[in-house]
């Protein structure tokens, strides 16, 4: 089962950037190599891959395979995942499975006179299998060659190591320190460019648009491997042979070290190029030219005709009204978006449709966002501008420029509707869970049935639940963790849900979401959170409409659930929360930091920072530092990892609101855990606020 | 009768990619596979529709409509053809705005013109967002012409083309089997990296019979014929 498993997961690892690849071409400046990112073979060049380009490879030889996430954080900064297996690599016979953070910055970029230069760091977290720093140089001679020679340390300066020319700076250079494997996961500064250097270098040549050729010479003795008699290194010299002819794909061999054979292939996404551009959403209505000069009476009767008709005209649309008013010269509603995942598109769909339903004395249109029954803004939109921005070339900046978006009006009295609440919904979906990069179960998966319901009792109020049956996979199947720890077992014991609980109850809690004040927004959730905890959470956040920084507070009291998956509760109850500050630093990048207390009692800050596009995806990183010593901690020694959300719009090239998001941690340990809630405020409310209406604008008239 | 036929086979590969990606949704969290479930019975339908209709692409929706028959009709239709789709549909006005009228079809495409020329459309993947459009047909000469598209993060770009617009041969052409004189009318547009050539067959009376108009480099041109006569 586990290498079946391991071949379907590293397909599906390959998959969440690789075969939407092959819709979105893209295609790096360099090729990629065995590490997985833009280089040579084993050797690293200086030159990058295009900025944002989010690529999977897969490399094999010999008893070594390597699975490399890479991303193009900056055009000039440059970051790897990377997980490895050396099968026979311990004296038992042993596989060991290791996993690798990398980073590449580009210190210089290529000019007509000088080349690129870059510097980079290789598995510079963790136990240090394959630990190296680099400083390396590319020149492009021709069109079609280019050269790059550097020198390397650790790994990289194992072959034909010369001592250490940074000796002359400081005699602390010359011998580089045995890393304190230890419990891995902690930056080993004090190794790097220290001991042994050795120069490697290598040639890429262009034969064609499909066809690359590599030859490196390399620094690596891969000591270790051939110390075990798991590896023959007969020559330092490696070929590679590249075919590019695939869109986003690219698949190499290697003849490596005069002895072994290798095979990779990279999956390549351009998170900025969707499938199908910007999307093959169906056409709207055009904009209907209103006579101010038609009377018409607002009776109520004449007001919910018009409501009626708004609500025909948005039902395609997937917006869905729950209240309207028309009032004056105003006409205002509140939607609640089901259809598409930029706010803004679909705001400008029910402005045209208002055009179409509303009497041609209604002169503003008050367009009110609804999430979970809450208004997050108010978008105040002339009709005379519609009318006449529409097709002009300016339009997308114009319309901005003259939309108010303003807080939503929380005084106003609504009419609820006998339709919307209460109301019951319910359904029956299969899932698939996939547990990524465990250290004894590298992949496993998870196949199973999810039945749901949801019982929306009034705006803002409902009760939802989930349960869930597994009917195949493995995530039962890993050993229970049995290691002596200092902390209470708040994630560690994972394992025991898996095995003790199926079929299980995930949620089952009533939810209440409200506005207590102006740029405020409120939740208290009540039941079964999550498969572990069941209890109390409450949490506040602040963001004004038009402000970039939001400030929330979350303050939870659990108690931890049953194994077999049930209603009972154990013992163990924790007082949790965390204070948190979101902020998106200039159009790319978004910081969060959340200050407070974790699922172990512990404390400490939560600090992530994404790349973002405007389009949905998000890439990141995050970690976790607790007062929880390394040792208490366990392997890993804090805990970290990447996510990765991928908007279903971008895939399907038609309108949908979900993500698929994607979070790869380090280790499931005890420290730094926190609660895993489906419905923590932030994300849906900047959706509706300025920031993000604008970014996403462009949409408004798609 | 859709200009949306091609779709089939890229939505399914995305389908692919999309349970693939969905499937990778990290452990203990929501997949949305059901979506993708869904997705895929409605793809599956569309695949259907289209294999009906045979090997050699959707049929002529044209067929069977006679210039009294659309006369009677009391309809104002147009038939657009996307070459590179082999895509075809009747579109008929769904809504005029000063100087503009948006065509729409049943399957929700939808194209704009202003003055006779395409000034944006919509359900194409990579539409023509907004443009203005160069001045009246009859009007030969040099003008420039903005085109503006949204790129894949949904931020606009304009393109802007200097054309060059002058007169063709006399010749007769065929609407729905009925024999139409026109002049044509070239326009050669040029921009920094890029270049289109758009065709008018204008009738004596200053009606554009057929045409042929740039879209946007991945749907190309779209052939238009008016259908009232």
């Amino acid at each position: 089962m586990g290498r079946w498993i391991r071949w379907v997961a590293q397909a599906c690892i390959a998959g969440l950037s690789g075969n939407i690849a092959a819709l979105s071409f893209a295609q790096a400046e360099g090729t990629y190599g065995l590490y997985g990112d833009v280089g040579l073979i084993d050797m690293p060049t200086a030159r990058m891959a295009e900025d944002g380009f989010l690529t999977t490879g897969i490399a094999t030889f010999d008893s070594t395979a390597r699975t490399t996430l890479n991303f193009q954080i900056t055009p000039r900064l440059t970051g790897s995942f990377r997980y490895t297996t050396v099968d026979n690599f311990f004296d038992d016979g042993s596989r060991i499975y290791d996993r690798s953070f990398d980073l590449k910055y580009q210190i210089l970029t290529e000019g007509l006179r000088w080349p690129s230069l870059a510097v980079g760091l290789r598995d510079f977290i963790g136990t240090g299998l394959l630990t190296s720093e680099y400083i390396v140089a590319s020149k492009t001679l021709s069109p079609k060659l280019t050269v790059s020679a550097g020198m390397g340390w650790g790994r990289l300066g194992s072959y034909q190591g010369f001592d250490n020319p940074l000796g002359i700076v400081s005699d602390s250079f010359d011998t580089r320190p045995t890393r304190d494997v230890g419990l891995g996961g902690e930056v080993e500064a004090d190794q790097f460019f220290r001991g042994n250097a050795a120069l490697f270098g290598g040639l890429e040549y262009r034969f064609n648009d499909t066809w690359t050729g590599k030859l490196e010479y390399s620094s690596d003795a891969y000591t270790q491997e051939t110390g075990q008699g798991s590896f023959e290194r007969n020559s330092p010299f490696n070929a590679a042979l590249v075919y590019s002819g695939f869109r986003g794909v690219e698949l190499a061999a290697y003849a490596l070290h005069g002895s072994r054979l290798g095979v990779s292939a990279s999956f390549i996404t351009d998170p900025k190029r969707p499938a199908a551009g910007p999307g093959r959403d169906p056409a709207p209505l055009p904009v209907k030219i209103s006579n101010a000069a038609q009377s018409w009476a607002p009776t109520l009767a004449n007001i919910e005709k018009r409501k009626a008709r708004l609500a025909k005209l948005l039902e395609t649309e997937g917006q869905i009204i729950e209240s309207f008013a028309i009032s004056g010269d105003t006409a205002r509603v509140r939607v609640r978006n089901t259809q598409y995942r930029a706010t803004a598109q679909a705001v400008g769909r029910t402005a045209r449709a208002m055009s179409h339903a509303m009497p041609g004395t209604v002169r503003v249109f008050e367009i009110v966002p609804v999430e979970n029954g809450q208004p997050l803004s108010q978008i105040v939109i002339a009709r005379q501008d519609l009318e006449r921005l529409e097709n002009k070339p300016d339009a997308i900046a114009l319309s901005y420029a003259k939309a108010d978006i303003q807080e939503a009006d929380l005084s106003e009295k609504l009419s609820r509707d006998p339709e919307l609440y209460p109301k019951l919904s319910y359904g029956l979906a299969p899932y698939l869970s996939l547990g990524l990069f465990d250290p004894d179960t590298p992949i496993r998966a998870d196949f199973g049935v999810s039945a749901q319901f949801d019982w929306s009792i009034a705006p803002g109020l409902s009760f939802s639940g989930e349960a869930r049956g597994s009917l195949f996979g493995n995530f039962s199947e890993g050993d229970v963790d049995t290691s002596p720890s200092p902390l209470p077992r708040v994630r560690s014991n994972a394992d025991v849900y898996n095995k003790e609980g199926n079929p299980y109850v995930r949620t089952l809690a009533l939810n209440y979401l409200f506005r207590p004040v102006e740029e405020t927004y409120g939740r208290v959730t009540l039941g079964y959170l999550e498969r572990a905890y069941a209890g109390l959470s409450a949490e506040v956040l602040w963001k004004p409409v038009d402000s970039k920084l939001a400030l929330g507070g979350e303050l939870n009291y659990v108690y931890q659930r049953a194994f077999d998956g049930g209603f009972g509760l154990q013992d163990y109850n924790v007082v949790t929360g965390h204070v948190s500050a979101y902020y998106p630093l200039g159009e790319n990048f978004h910081a969060q930091v959340d200050v407070g207390r974790y699922l172990a009692g512990d404390y400490g800050t939560t600090l992530s920072l994404d790349r973002e596009f405007a389009n949905g995806w998000r890439v990141g990183a995050f970690a976790t530092f607790t007062d929880v010593s390394a040792e208490d901690f366990g392997e890993g020694s804090f805990d970290k990892g990447i996510q990765i959300t991928g908007p279903l719009d971008w895939i399907l090239g038609r309108p949908n609101k979900s993500t698929v998001e994607a979070r790869v941690r380090s280790l499931s340990r005890d420290g730094g855990a926190r609660l895993r809630l489906d419905n923590r405020l932030y994300d849906t409310v900047r959706d509706g606020h300025a920031p993000d209406l604008k970014k996403s604008w462009g949409r408004f008239w798609k | 009768m859709t200009l949306r036929s091609k779709r089939t086979i890229s939505l399914s590969l995305a389908l692919i990619a999309a349970l693939i990606l969905a499937g990778c949704s990290s452990s203990n969290e929501d997949s949305p596979l059901q979506i993708a479930i869904v997705q895929f019975a409605k793809i599956g339908r569309g695949a259907l529709e289209k294999s009906s209709e045979g090997a050699a692409g959707p049929a002529d929706p044209r067929a069977g409509l006679t210039p009294s028959f659309v006369a009677k009709s009391g309809l104002d239709l147009l038939y657009a053809e996307i070459p590179v789709r082999q895509g075809r549909a009747l579109l008929t006005i769904a809504g005029r705005n000063g100087n503009s009228v948006t065509w729409l079809s049943a399957d929700k495409i939808s194209l704009t013109f202003e003055r006779d020329q395409l000034i944006a459309t919509r359900g194409f993947g990579e539409d023509l967002m907004g443009a203005n459009p160069g001045p009246v047909l009859s009007q030969i000469g040099q003008f420039t012409r903005d085109l503006v598209y949204l790129d894949g993060e949904s931020q606009p770009f304009s393109v802007r083309y200097r054309c060059t617009r002058s007169l063709g041969a006399r010749d007769t052409t065929r609407i729905l089997g009925q024999s139409l004189e026109y002049i044509e009318i070239i326009e050669a547009c040029k921009s920094a990296a890029s270049e289109y050539t758009n065709l008018y067959f204008r009738s004596n009376s200053g009606k554009i019979l057929q045409s042929k108009q740039w879209i946007s480099p991945e749907i190309g041109y779209v052939v238009i014929e008016n259908l009232n006569n």
